[in-house]
């Protein structure tokens, strides 16, 4: 069940408002594609558009080289799942899941058999005859999962499915969705604005913002190689520190030089996430802790050097290792990050003081760090 | 409510205050309500239980009360239908001129009755916009059956037509789109998916909407004549023998009236508590 | 590119002509046609036709008598209807769900079934009147008669309105006042009282607007003598049967404007105190 997803100059505007500027996309067959962004962003109202619950004002949507916008919602064979769920509150759950079944005029009993297949496929079998209001958040989003697939989409399109839950549902839901589109295989785009969740679920990424596209790739190339600040920054948490670039050299303002960075002579920001920073005990250092808040396994250790304020993230293990604390002294070292001249339009990577002092060596630790970390997402 | 632990554990209006309003407010409930209903019945039985027999029985009561529950069959289901008609096109779709079409539709609540009756009689009466043509196809609508029928649709049509457009809005679109996506008709999604939705709110409109066209007074005296045993309503009825100095006959007659109605505050009060959110959207302000 | 009908948002879900179609067709018959005929008649009596009309002195006494009538009528309604409201949404007792139906009773009883009971009840020989009658009090047959009957119909729409917003009122902030050191009396008109304006004034206009043009209920109880205790629906029916249409469309188009009126004032007012008190 592979279909192609094609999308080209997709515009839309609500009044004077853009909701979308111009999209265009290819969507592999059989591919798991997140729309990530924040609200506002245009995610939404493109899933729907593919969906055929709303319309653009100019540009094409293609299945496999047939026009989609052509055909109206009903015949475009696509599966949608709300972010509410929008379950037929007064159906039960066997009713809802044959519901696009009965609509075609399926016989009733392979309606019968069809849904008991789904069921047992989102673990529902013993839910056949309770209705929407007696199921949990969890147990509904499946209902609607089996719902969309019961017709057999071409396309399955699911908007913000796990917004609604509590963590541990979604955690769940989340390593069940991926393990249920490996044994599908139907080409799936989902939408949603937790970044952690579209790496973990998508083999692709694309990341929007304000109705553009910003970046789309894979998680591990937006995380290493971000097209611009906004990816950057809304890939996770980034400490900002403003610095001046001369001859190559990044250097922050109280005369700190942070490495080089292939940006041309101007001013600038560094960008560092809080993993980057490696922080240890030293009397001559000349930062000094602020403040260590443990929040479980991690740390978060608030970092003052002069006008320069960074927060770095450690095990906690470390930090007590370490003794770490308040008002203590301590050396920072910075091993990775961004630069982003005023200038320039993208992120251009930084190459840490660390490594420039001894490079062989640090190249490979580093590069060790960087794939751990990128690992995690 | 959540107000009702807290309320009782603080002391906001505690003390002496609490019982005085308590008492304050069913003081006026009694005298301003209870009496009015009550007096209906003691008038209706002051002459024994056979003269009021006697005064149901009477043939002009029987044929204003076949007009009464001829008109509302008439009525409620036109106004259910079209009240389930523009439910639909104003909850599902947004366009311009649609907020025209509700302050159209709540317009009866505003008129007075006795002018409700007056824009018919200017519209089908003799000297009115339509009353040459009539007259020419020997059509008589006012101070006739049809004129009254259509008073009382004018007067009720609102009651089915809010309760449903406000109550399909706080529903919302989605589960009817998700129809859609999974490959339902109009008529398909309409009947499986939105009836069943509405269903309550639907009664309940029904039910205010029989309500008043049976209790109707103002705006059928106006186009009706009052010819008695053909063109009076219960309503009017009770306005003709009272007229008549026939206080007995007059309130039994209104007995029957004050049962339905105390028969839909029953209904409504079930509904209300029992269906509390799927009419949640109409708990806002209610007018007749 | 292609343009959109500027007017509505393209649909996905069916339907839309159909519905719109039905419902543009009841409206006009029912609404539109009705309401045009008037206008034309009225347009028929010229503008110094249509102010003699109206400038009558019966009709300007009658106008008098309504709008006094409702107003003391909705006034008092909205006095108690707010105790009642405080009562039925903040206490329990014994009888409780009982008298929030009754509530309702003015909207189901018909209005002459109404009338009828009002008038036996208030008339000199009726339970109230004849307990009245030693102190000279008499309501039956004079104005206070039809304040009376306004306020039987408009006391619903008072405590109605009244009811949800009462429900919704956050009871930490009459905490906080007493424990600020408010007294009971202060509590009520700092901190529960501003919130329930707008919701009051609108149970209040639309008490109001009801009673402009009730007719079954009062026109028992009153004593109906032309320029001292007739209301202006029953003028026009009385100009009805003597023929007169001409009358009666002007004074009809003279309590349309009024409501009308009614309702733009009391929506300003709304809105300024909606502003002056944060929402």
């Amino acid at each position: 069940m592979g279909t192609r997803i094609e999308i080209a100059g997709l515009h839309k505007a609500f009044g004077a408002q853009a909701v979308l500027a111009g999209i265009d996309l290819t969507v592999q067959p059989g591919e798991l594609m997140a729309l990530l962004g924040p609200s506002g962003s245009g995610k939404t109202t493109l899933l729907r558009m593919i969906a055929g619950l709303e319309r653009p004002d100019r540009g094409a949507v293609r299945f496999d080289d047939e026009d989609a916008l052509a055909r109206p919602p009903r015949e475009r064979g696509v599966g949608f799942v709300f972010q509410h769920y929008a379950l037929f509150r007064h159906m039960t759950v066997a009713r809802n899941i044959g519901f696009g079944l009965a609509v075609r005029k399926v016989p009733r009993a392979r309606i019968a058999e069809k849904v008991a297949a789904l069921m047992k496929r989102v673990q529902l079998e013993f839910l056949a005859e309770r209705y929407p209001a007696q199921l949990s958040g969890g147990q509904r989003q499946r209902v609607a999962l089996a719902r969309a697939l019961a017709i057999e989409p071409r396309v399955l399109l699911l908007d913000e499915p796990f917004g609604a839950l509590d963590a541990v549902v979604r955690r769940d839901l989340r390593r069940w969705l991926r393990r249920l589109h490996r044994e599908i295989s139907v080409t799936t785009v989902f939408v949603t604005h937790d970044q952690e969740e579209a790496f973990e679920l998508a083999d692709r990424v694309v990341v929007m913002n304000a109705g553009r596209i910003c970046q789309s790739g894979t998680p591990m190339q937006l995380y290493r190689a971000p097209a611009d600040q906004f990816v950057y920054r809304f890939l996770g948490e980034a400490n900002a520190l403003p610095c001046r670039i001369e001859n190559g050299f990044v250097i922050a303002e109280p005369g700190l030089v942070l490495g080089r960075a292939e940006v041309r002579t101007g001013s600038g920001t560094v960008y560092v996430r809080p993993h980057q920073l490696a922080v240890r005990p030293d009397a001559h250092g000349a930062w000094r802790i602020a403040e260590v808040t443990a929040s479980g396994p991690m740390s978060r250790i608030a970092l003052a050097r002069g006008a320069l304020a960074a927060e770095a993230v450690l095990p906690t293990e470390r930090v007590v290792a370490l003794g770490l604390g308040p008002d203590m002294a301590v050396e920072v070292e910075i091993t990775g990050g961004m630069v982003m001249a005023d200038a320039a339009a993208a992120p251009v990577p930084l190459v840490p003081v660390s490594r420039l002092a001894r490079p062989h060596l640090a190249d490979q630790e580093a590069e060790q760090r960087a794939d751990q970390r990128a690992d995690q997402g | 409510m959540a107000a009702e632990s807290s309320a009782a554990a603080f002391a906001s209006l505690r003390g002496p205050a609490r019982p005085l309003l308590i008492g304050t407010a069913l003081g006026f409930v009694a005298l301003f309500l209870v009496l009015p209903l009550g007096v209906i019945f003691a008038e209706a039985f002051s002459l024994g239980l056979r003269a009021y027999a006697a005064a149901l029985a009477d043939p002009d009561v029987r044929a204003a009360l076949l007009l009464t529950i001829f008109i509302a069959l008439v009525a409620v289901p036109l106004n259910t239908f079209f009240g389930v008609a523009a439910s639909w096109c104003l909850a599902r779709f947004r366009f311009r001129g649609g907020a025209l079409i509700v302050t159209l539709i709540e317009l009866p609540f505003s008129v007075s009755p006795v002018v409700a009756g007056l824009l018919l009689v200017l519209l089908f009466g003799r000297f009115g916009l339509l009353g040459a043509f009539l007259e020419a196809h020997g059509v008589r609508v006012i101070f006739a059956v049809p004129g009254m029928v259509l008073a009382t649709i004018f007067v009720t049509f609102p009651f089915v037509a809010r309760e449903l457009i406000s109550l399909a809005q706080a529903q919302g679109n989605e589960e009817e789109e998700a129809a859609v996506t999974l490959g339902a008709s109009f008529l398909q999604t309409f009947l499986q998916v939105s009836l069943p939705k509405l269903r309550w709110g639907l009664l309940y409109g029904v039910l205010l909407c029989n309500a008043r066209a049976i209790g109707e007074f103002g705006a059928v005296s106006v186009v009706s004549g009052e010819v008695p045993g053909q063109t009076n309503t219960l309503p009017l009825e009770v306005h003709a023998l009272y007229s008549g100095y026939e206080m007995q006959a007059a309130f039994a007659a209104a007995t029957l009236l004050a049962g339905i109605a105390i028969v839909t505050l029953v209904l409504k009060a079930a509904l209300e508590s029992r269906h509390r959110d799927e009419l949640r959207a109409t708990r806002r302000a209610r007018t007749g | 590119m292609s343009r959109r009908l500027a007017w509505r948002e393209p649909s996905t879900l069916p339907g839309f002509a159909p519905s719109l179609s039905l419902t543009l067709l009841w409206l006009g018959a029912l609404v539109i046609a009705p309401l045009a005929a008037m206008v034309a008649s009225a347009a028929g009596l010229g503008w110094s036709g249509f102010w003699a009309l109206v400038l009558r002195p019966r009709v300007l006494a009658d106008l008098s008598v309504s709008v006094s009538s409702a107003l003391a009528a909705s006034a008092i309604d909205a006095c108690f209807g707010l105790i009642i409201a405080w009562v039925l949404a903040r206490y329990r007792f014994p009888g409780r769900r009982l008298v929030d139906a009754l509530i309702d009773l003015p909207f189901a009883l018909p209005t002459a079934v109404a009338g009828i009971a009002l008038a036996a009840l208030y008339a000199p020989q009726g339970p109230i009147g004849a307990a009245l009658a030693p102190f000279g009090v008499a309501i039956a047959y004079t104005r206070a008669g039809i304040v009376v009957a306004l306020m039987f119909v408009g006391l619903p729409f008072v405590v109605r309105t009244l009811e949800p917003v009462i429900e919704e009122l956050e009871v930490e902030q009459e905490e906080a006042a007493s424990m600020l050191g408010a007294s009971d009396a202060a509590t009520f008109l700092k901190v529960i009282l501003p919130p329930l304006l707008p919701a009051l004034l609108a149970g209040f206009a639309l008490a109001l607007a009801r009673g402009l043009g009730e007719y079954g209920s009062v026109i028992f109880i009153a004593g109906n003598k032309p320029m001292v205790s007739e209301i202006l629906p029953l003028l026009i029916v009385t100009e009805l049967e003597q023929f007169n249409l001409a009358g009666a469309t002007a004074i009809a188009v003279l309590m349309l404007a009024a409501s009308f009126l009614l309702l733009i004032a009391v929506n300003l007012l709304q809105a300024w105190i909606r502003r002056r008190h944060g929402g």
